[in-house]
Order: C-alpha cells, then structure tokens, then sequence
C-alpha cells in the first residue's frame, strides 16, 4: 500500500469487466466528491453543488473537455458510514469496458490513485469498518492477491515489455548515479555529465516511455479490437456462431475493407469490447496451389489472433480432421474449444478437452443461441481479465491500467526533471528528486532498485576514493 | 567488588569516545574514558582532514546539539573550505585540513578541563554483565570499575592486525596495542563479530618534497568555520598540493601485485574493505584503463614536515611503497616518514543495537563508531554525542532515550540505516542516502538540533536563544520579502546586470529572489527592514537561510509533505511488551520482527521482509494493544 493511513483518494472499477450491464468505479477517500463533483453534469448539463447522501442522481459524466462520456447514475454516501469508513462515491454507468474504463480514468485523472490489491476491504479494516477477527482473513486474501499479482505480473512481464520497463528504469538509475557522483565526490575525479547531456538522456527516456506507452496492449485492444479468430472444419457451424456473436447486445456490425475471400473480418461491440471476429478459410492439409494460399494466410491470421475460438461438431464427437486442424494452432493458451450443437446431444463435452492441452471450453447451440453469454465471459476472461484477474467479488484490480498510471507517472516526474533543468537551477539535488520519483514509478512494475544498486553503478564506473 | 564506580564508563577515547564522554559528562554524570594511550587522545588515524560532503554537515549536527568536534576544528585547522559551493545548499558542505596534533592536543585540554570526567589509560579486557544489565569493566590490569551505562568506542582495535605486504603485526593503530580480548566478551553474550579492512598511505617529509611541480590549493577565505559560535577570525592558511600517479606508479603496482596481502599469492586479509577509499593497488586493479590517478599531497599541521599523500593508501611492502610514492612527480626524492599499512579489525553486527545505540540484550551497554561498522571520523562522533546522552539518560534513571529520525538528522539517517540494514562494508555516509536532503543541510542543523542540545543541557540558554532569534528573523524577513513591492524602474538595472529579464510591472522581493540568478545581496539595499543585528555573523546566517528557503521553496515543500507521511509510521510506538505472536502475519515476519525489536511502525516497516501489507494490521493491533483490549483477549 502506497499510503498505509488512507490519506489519499483511491478508485478502482468496482464489477467484473465484461459481466453484467452496469458498470460501477468506486471511489474512496477525501477527494471523492469533489472528484465526482468535478466529472458529473445533470440532465441539462448544469454542474452539481449539492449531494444528498445515500439517493442516486442520474446525469452524465463528462472529460477534461467537457465532453459526455456516458451516461449514468451516481450515489455518494458519506464517511463513516459506508463500507471502507471513509467518503465513498459510485458511479454506475453502462456496462462496456470501454466506458467503465474512461470514467475510471476520469476519475484518476481528477486525483485519484488505483486501488492496490485489497486496498478498500484494508481500509474498511483500519476505519474498523471490519471486525478485527476478520483480519485473518483479510491478511490471507492480500496475501492470495499478491501472489496472483505477482504471478500475474510475472506473466505480463516476462518477455519484451519487461525487458523494455526494465531498460529504461537502468537508464534513468545510471542518469541518476552521473549526477549523484558528482554531488557527492566533488574532488574525485568523476566526469561531471553536463546539463545539456542529462536533459539528452531525460528527453530520451520520455520518448522511450511514450513509445511503450502507444503499445501498450489494453490500449491496442481496445483501439484496434481484440483479433478473434474462428477455425474449424467445414459444416461446424461457424456461419452460425459468428452471427450468434452478432446478433447479442445490438451488436454494431461493418465491413473490413480489404477483406479476401478467404479471411472474413468483422466488427462487432461486444459488452464494450470491440471484437474483430476472423473467419479463417479451412487450414486442413492443402490440396492445390491456389487452397495453399488461401491455408497460409489462414495460419497468419490464425498466428496474430488474441483469441482463437476453435469450433467442434459435438454432436459428431472429435474427428481426425479436427485433430488436424489444432495441429496447425501453435499457441494453445489462447484457445477457446467451442463444442457446437448442443441441442443436438454431444458426444464430445467440454470434459474431454483438458486432455487435448485446452483450458477453457463451451457448450453452445449457436442456432439456438445457447451458451453464447458463457462464451463471451471466456473471451473477456482470456484477454482482459486473465492479466487483470478479477478477486474477492467486489474488487477489480486492473494491472493494465495500473501499469499505464505509473508509466505516465514516471514520465511527468521525467518532464519535471527537464523543466527543473530548463528553470536554471543548477544544482543537482533538485533533478535527483524527480528521477528517484520517477524510478520509484517504475519500481512499482518491475522491481525495486536501491540506493545501493545505485552505488554500485557509481564505484564500478569512477575510481572514487583518496 | 570494585576499585571505583562511575554513572559512565567510556572505552577508548578516539572521535566517538571523546563525544560520548564529553556528553556525559557535561550531562552530569560521573563518567570515566578508557583509553590505551593518553597521548592519543582524538588521534586522526588517518587523513588529517575533517568534514566533507554529508560529513562536514554530521559536524554542524555534532555543534548544534552541544559536541565538540566542530569546535576543535575550528580551533585547530589549518585550512578551510566549502565543497560543492556553486551547487545547491542541500549538498554544500565545510571541510577543513586539520592540524594533528594540535587537533589532539586541544580535545585532551578539552576532556581534562570537564568537570565529573575522569581518563584512565588502561586497555578495558571484559564487561561485567548481570540479569543483563551492564555492570562494569575489567582492565588488562585486573582492576575493575563499576558503572551503570558503558559505551564501547573500541574504533580498529579488537583483535587489530596490521599488514604491510606479507609482515602483519598486532595492533589497534600503527604501533599501538590491539585490544584483543574484548571481542571475546561480544561472542559469548551471542553478538555476531565481523572482520572489515581499512588503510592508509605513507607519510612525507615534506623537506625532500618538490611543489613545484604541484597544484596547488587554497582555502577560502575568509575561511568558512565548522562551528556555530565559532567568532570570525583571520588565521593563517596552509595550501594542498595536486599530483598524479604515472604509467611508471602502474606498471610498479602491477608487478608487485604477489606481494600484496590482498592480491598476492597468500591471501592474509580477509576482511571486507571500503568501495570508497580503495587502495592504490586496487584502483589499478580495477580501473586498469585509467592512466593516473588524483594524488593530494595534505600537511599534516603546522609545526611538522610530515605529509599525507591522499591517495596512495597500500598494503603493499616498504620496498614498493618507496618506489610508488617516488614515481610520483613531485616525490622524486622523497623520504618516507611513515609506512603505509593496511588494518583489519572486528567490527559488531550493528543489527543488535536500538537506534539509541543501546544493544537489545544488554540493558546499559552502548557501541559507537567503528565498532558498528562504519568508517570516517565524523560518523565516529556523531554515533559518539547520541550514545554519550542515551548513556546519560540511562545512568540518571531517565525514561528519555534520545533518537534521531531520517528527516532530522544525517547521524539519524546513519544509525538508522546501521541498526535496520547491518553493513556489508565499511558505512560511510553520502548525501544521497539521506531521503530528506534539502531539509538535512549543512546551514540549519542549528534550526533542527539545537532544541535537544538544549534540552540534555549541552548547550546554554544563551546558545539556543541565538537559535531561536535566528529563525524568528529569517521568518519576519521572509513576510517582508512578499511584502516588498519592486518597481520595475528600480530592480530592472539590477536584473539586467544579473542577465535576468528585466520586469514589466512591479513584483514583490519574494518573487524575484525565486529567480535562480537572481541573488539576495543584489536586491537587499532595496528591502527597507532594518534588522537590529549587531553579530555580522549571525547577520550572514540570516540572510542565506532567507536566500536557501525562499530560492528553493518549492522542493522544500514537497519533502516537507513527504515527511509528514513519514512521521505517521514513525510516530507510532511499539510497546516493548508487546507480543507479535497475536498479529495475522507471516511467522517469518513475526520472528523477524521480534529479534529486531523495532522501536517505532516505521522502523519495522524498513525492516528487510516485512510486506507492506502488514504494516496497518500492526497499526492495528499496537493501537488495541496500548487500549488495553488484547492483554484482556489473551488472559
């Protein structure tokens, strides 16, 4: 926990993403109010000054801009009698995960912090909103949720964007260690990095944080559409489950440009999350040149998708063919086995798939329309709250978001080292503030560094010493 | 039972030991300092230099709370300056060549003039310890003194070897006895004893030195003195002289390596040494690339021709010292006064002590200095002056105990770190460890201390009222200053002399001394306040801490901020019964926490494997604990 004594404003989405048709932020602290009073308009978009508590009031929340996000219904409900003990405001709006986010990022832009894991049940604790026996409990499920943050941190991690995070916070430590060194050995013979060299180095941290910033994957997925790609053998029922996918939630349907006749694309807002939902050609064993094409643009597609929903004939059971077809898929983890026509009776549940290496399974009726809302958790699940994860019920901890706050965070402690720089004063001591911010920033995400690690850049690079 | 009896006894007299006794002492309590050489009183082992950055500030901290060392510096350097003087207040920092021996002298003239405070010259073998209470001392003589508090400042001399090449001797210091059986006495009551390693250079006759072929290096003047209440006088500066080691220095050093107790082919010293103020041997070991190195040739006093080539320090043999130190423009012909030698020594696991300094398992035993692990002469003091008043506090019965927090004080930065972390190496303070530097400066530590000098009745009434008017003033001035409206006729000649854009409409003084180039001195005839200040000097130190507060406002602020969350941890205190076996947490964390015996939250929350997370369910439980509903639970 970042503040142990509750001093700060905290905010997190308060239902899991993806299910149920509203979606709650919650807010917790001194500031809620006055953040809720800073986003939220009526009807005829006048600003409100006065909230009872404990009675919903609908409006519409808006942007720095002043411009609608959605529309939605808002309650606050007064400290200490609310569940954490302190000032607590809800903003209920409609379900999707693109909305819940922006208001969630409203409201962080407005002074709010995201929550940690276990943040407000351990605040309801300290405001002894819980009775001390629980606490126990509460210690085993913060002691759960790290360790599913850290798993799940871990697996986020592990690869490019880690690497990448890890690079810059090196960088930046060794910016700092330059500038340490010649504060505090000023008779040694370190060589003084000039300001215009640090402001180089400061500048290029920025931009390397940016850069990771526009990559960012909730932020790709969310602006680009998460790539679902569905394969199966012919006469499965692909056509059916794509316009079963269509035809949930209203869903608003166009046309890709560019499509082939062999790769069909289409859009679909789905619970808020924008799905581009591929139909890929069959990728069986290729008989002629112009099938061979067709199958290797397939298996592209099938390579770039997020989710693969691999479609199954149940009532047929497994067949060679469709053997033949996972052989082609090479990422398991993000297949999703769809066993069709229930309505039929299966010969093939969703039992069986553990044993071909799949971990999530459904049984649908695309004709009937059965089982689609269970496949639409799985794909919500598998790409947004598997990273997410989503415990303890009420409490969603969004370690995407959270990644993009601290990097954001360090980036302005970044832009505040230049502007100190740029303001003339000369001395050291002042940037070193705002790089250590910055540092802790991105601590938060892949780990710590000390000041010892930083002594250790310093003697290893200077001969300090008389 | 015993020959005499004291409140305190101090046991050794080098920079700690002379702080704690003097602190003692001048507390009211009998104290007697142990010492193996009466002429070695606040002896500078090594570089006749004190202060530095962060260090020289550790000294203005040691001054405002009523110690002796800036005093003595000041009565006895030879030459003053300010580092880092064109950067910020925060790492600016005194440092002064001192003259040894009248450095020693004075401080023995000091400690024999203290009223209750007694020197014995005899090396102290073994503390008595009863239901874990200190009791006493033995001496190597067999006689025994009794006490109620002792602070051991045993510095490099339990179980001391010396090493020059493959020779090693026994020793404390160079020539002096080790004190080898006091270590003995940490083991059996369950300390952990460690071994660290430090050195030192040859010393020069200056006769056989050739400075013209040096740099030299002035102090400045007038020359900045460490003390509050130290009078402004001219004195007579003796300048430093620049060299450099040569490919001849190098190509010595690495055909020598075999002969190095560290490097060579038996391996003597195992000891860890400091990353910091390495070897000449090790530098080149190290940095094979670089092709010289600083060498900083420092008098060693007035009155002497001995020279310390700073720089030099080895381990290496006679024979290559002389040829190092000859292959140095500059000391062609030199003749060695002094070798160089390296020293290892036992150091205590820090990790036993309280930040009071007072080790957890036994009530009235303190360490301070090099003991604990750290190295330098102004660390040394300043764990001296906070052991001394917590022995104090503890001998007259006191309840009191006397800590230092991070946001307070650089000597609360280093106890903290030394107590809560241990040392790997020999600890040495940088700015950079301190959290809350722009608040920890060399300029107020007066502002941050005085008022516990005060208190413990180390400092006058009328020291600390000069403290307080101080700041009374800085404050009036500072309201002035945003009063002051500067019209554009009359400041923009000023600003444009400074290269600062001239103002279109008028501003207050405030505001423009916020302006980085912008300098008090340049807008002060403009400012109509007349300070009724007769000290010039207490005049100057006004308006730099006006100038250091106003310029430098805004980060002042924002670690103000930080430290008030800080303070939220640091305020909690941890009753000393209080039974970590009843908190939901880990049992590698309650184990933790109970051999630690932390003092406050925040010092449990530095802690090494304490999770955050538990931190407020130990708020918790402490809070119902002091409210008296847990005992009851338990019963």
């Amino acid at each position: 926990m970042k503040d142990l004594f509750c001093e700060d404003t905290i905010a997190a989405i308060g239902t899991s993403i993806g299910k149920g048709a509203i979606g709650i932020v919650r807010i917790s602290g001194k500031e809620a109010l006055k953040i809720l009073k800073k986003m939220f308009r009526t009807k005829k978009g006048k600003v409100k000054e006065e909230f009872e508590e404990r009675r919903m009031y609908y409006g519409f929340i808006v942007d720095r801009f002043g411009e609608p996000i959605d529309e939605v219904l808002v309650v606050y409900m007064r400290g200490p009698k609310s569940f954490t003990g302190e000032d607590v405001v809800e903003i209920h709006s409609h379900g999707g995960i693109v909305v819940v986010r922006k208001i969630l990022r409203e409201v962080l832009r407005r002074g709010a912090r995201l929550a940690e894991p276990g943040e407000f049940t351990m605040r309801a604790f300290l405001n002894g909103r819980i009775d001390l026996t629980q606490a126990e409990a509460i210690n085993e499920l913060i002691e759960a949720k790290s360790e599913l943050s850290a798993k799940v941190a871990l697996k986020q991690l592990e690869g490019a964007l880690s690497k990448k995070i890890r690079e810059i916070r090196d960088f930046i430590l060794e910016t700092r260690a330059y500038v340490e060194a010649a504060v505090d050995f000023p008779e040694e013979e370190v060589e003084i990095i000039e300001r215009g060299k640090v402001k180089e180095r400061l500048f290029e941290a920025v931009d390397r944080i940016e850069e990771l910033l526009k990559t960012y994957r909730e932020g790709r997925l969310i602006k680009e559409g998460i790539k679902v790609a569905i394969v199966g053998r012919p006469n499965v029922g692909k056509s059916s489950l794509l316009n079963a996918l269509l035809q949930e939630e209203r869903a608003i349907v166009t046309e890709i440009p560019g499509t082939t006749r062999d790769v069909i694309e289409e859009t679909v807002t789905f619970r808020g999350l924008p799905l581009r939902l591929i139909d890929t050609a069959g990728i069986r064993e290729a008989e002629d040149r112009v099938e061979r094409i067709g199958i290797e643009r397939s298996l592209k597609k099938l390579k770039e998708a997020d989710v693969v929903l691999f479609l199954i004939d149940g009532s047929e059971g497994f067949t060679d063919e469709d053997r033949e077809i996972l052989g082609q898929i090479e990422n398991r983890e993000k297949v999703i086995l769809v066993v069709n026509k229930k309505d039929l009776g299966l010969k093939f549940t969703c039992r069986d798939a553990e044993s071909l290496g799949i971990k999530r399974c459904v049984e649908i009726s695309a004709k009937k329309g059965e089982g689609i809302e269970k496949l639409a958790e799985l794909i919500t699940e598998l790409v947004m709250l598997e990273p997410e994860a989503v415990v303890g019920g009420n409490e969603v901890v969004i370690t995407s978001e959270r990644h993009r706050e601290l990097l954001e965070r360090a980036k302005e402690s970044l832009l505040r080292a230049i502007r100190t720089l740029e303001s003339g004063i000369e001395s050291p001591e002042f940037l070193s503030m705002d790089l250590e911010d910055a540092l802790k920033s991105l601590g938060e995400i892949v780990g710590e560094v000390t000041t010892e690690d930083m002594y250790d850049i310093i003697f290893s690079r200077f001969c300090i010493g008389k | 039972m015993w020959d005499e009896v004291f409140d305190v006894i101090v046991v050794g007299a080098g920079h700690a030991g002379c702080e704690a006794a003097l602190a003692a002492a001048r507390m009211g309590c009998r104290t007697a300092v142990f010492t193996v050489n009466v002429d070695r009183i606040a002896e500078m082992s090594c570089n006749p230099a004190i202060g530095g950055v962060a260090k020289g500030t550790v000294v203005r901290e040691i001054d405002a709370l009523g110690g002796e060392m800036a005093k003595n510096i000041d009565e006895t350097g030879i030459q003053f300056r300010i580092l880092n003087r064109k950067k910020g207040p925060a790492v600016r920092s005194p440092r002064a060549q001192a003259d040894k021996e009248a450095y020693r002298k004075r401080m023995r003239q000091v400690i024999e003039n203290t009223d209750n405070l007694q020197v014995i010259q005899q090396i102290v073998d073994d503390i008595v310890v009863e239901d874990g209470k200190v009791k006493g001392v033995i001496t190597h003589l067999g006689a025994r003194y009794g006490a109620k508090a002792v602070v051991v400042t045993a510095g490099t001399f339990l179980r001391g070897k010396i090493f020059i090449g493959f020779q090693e001797f026994e020793g404390g210091r160079m020539w002096e006895p080790a004190a080898n059986k006091l270590s003995s006495f940490y083991e059996r009551h369950g300390f952990r004893v460690g071994r660290l390693k430090t050195g030192t250079p040859t010393r020069i006759d200056g006769r056989t030195i050739d400075f013209s072929k040096m740099e030299r290096q002035d102090g400045d003047e007038p020359p900045p003195f460490f003390s509050y209440w130290t009078e402004p006088k001219e004195i007579e500066q003796i300048p430093c002289w620049l060299t450099y080691t040569t490919p001849e220095t190098h190509r010595i050093i690495r055909e020598n390596l075999h002969r190095s107790p560290m490097y060579g082919e038996c391996k003597l010293i195992s000891g860890v040494g400091v990353r910091y103020c390495p070897s000449i041997e090790d530098k080149i070991v190290k940095f094979p690339e670089r092709e010289r190195h600083h060498v900083f040739v420092e008098p060693e006093g007035r009155d002497t021709i001995e020279f310390y080539p700073n720089g030099t320090s080895t381990s290496l043999p006679y024979d290559v010292q002389v040829a190092i130190i000859r292959s140095i423009p500059g000391l062609e012909n030199a003749e060695i006064v002094r070798p160089a030698y390296a020293i290892e020594y036992d150091f205590i696991d820090p990790r036993h002590l309280y930040p009071t300094l007072e080790t957890k398992t036994i009530k009235g035993l303190f360490n301070a200095g090099q003991i604990n692990g750290t190295t330098g002469y102004e660390e040394a003091a300043g764990q001296g002056i906070v052991a001394g008043i917590n022995a104090a506090l503890h001998a007259l019965g006191k309840d009191e105990r006397f800590v230092l927090g991070r946001d307070e004080a650089y000597i609360g930065v280093m106890i903290d770190d030394l107590v809560n972390k241990g040392v790997r190496e020999p600890y040495r303070l940088f700015t950079s460890r301190a959290e809350y530097r722009l608040l920890l400066r060399y300029d107020n530590a007066d502002y941050r201390l005085a008022k516990y000098g005060y208190k413990f009745g180390l400092l006058t009434r009328e020291q600390y009222e000069r403290v307080k008017r101080k700041y009374e003033t800085v404050k009036i001035f500072i309201e002035k200053l945003k009063e002051v409206k500067l019209k554009p006729e009359i400041v923009n000649p000023i600003l444009e002399k400074e290269g600062s854009t001239p103002l279109k409409e008028s501003k207050s003084a405030y505001e423009l001394l916020k302006r980085p180039e912008v300098k008090l001195e340049d807008i002060l005839p403009l400012i109509p306040l007349e300070l009724t200040i007769e000290d010039r000097k207490l005049l100057e130190e006004i308006l730099e801490e006006v100038e250091i507060e106003v310029k430098y406002e805004g980060y002042i602020k924002r670690q103000l901020e930080e430290v008030k969350r800080f303070r939220k941890l640091e305020n909690i205190k941890i009753p000393e019964d209080f039974d970590y076996d009843i908190v939901p947490i880990s049992v590698e964390e309650r184990q933790k926490l109970k051999e630690m015996k932390p003092l406050t939250l925040g010092q449990a929350a530095r802690l090494e494997g304490i999770r955050p997370a538990s931190i407020p369910i130990l708020a918790v439980y402490i809070e119902k604990w002091k409210r008296g509903e847990l005992r009851k639970e338990k019963a």
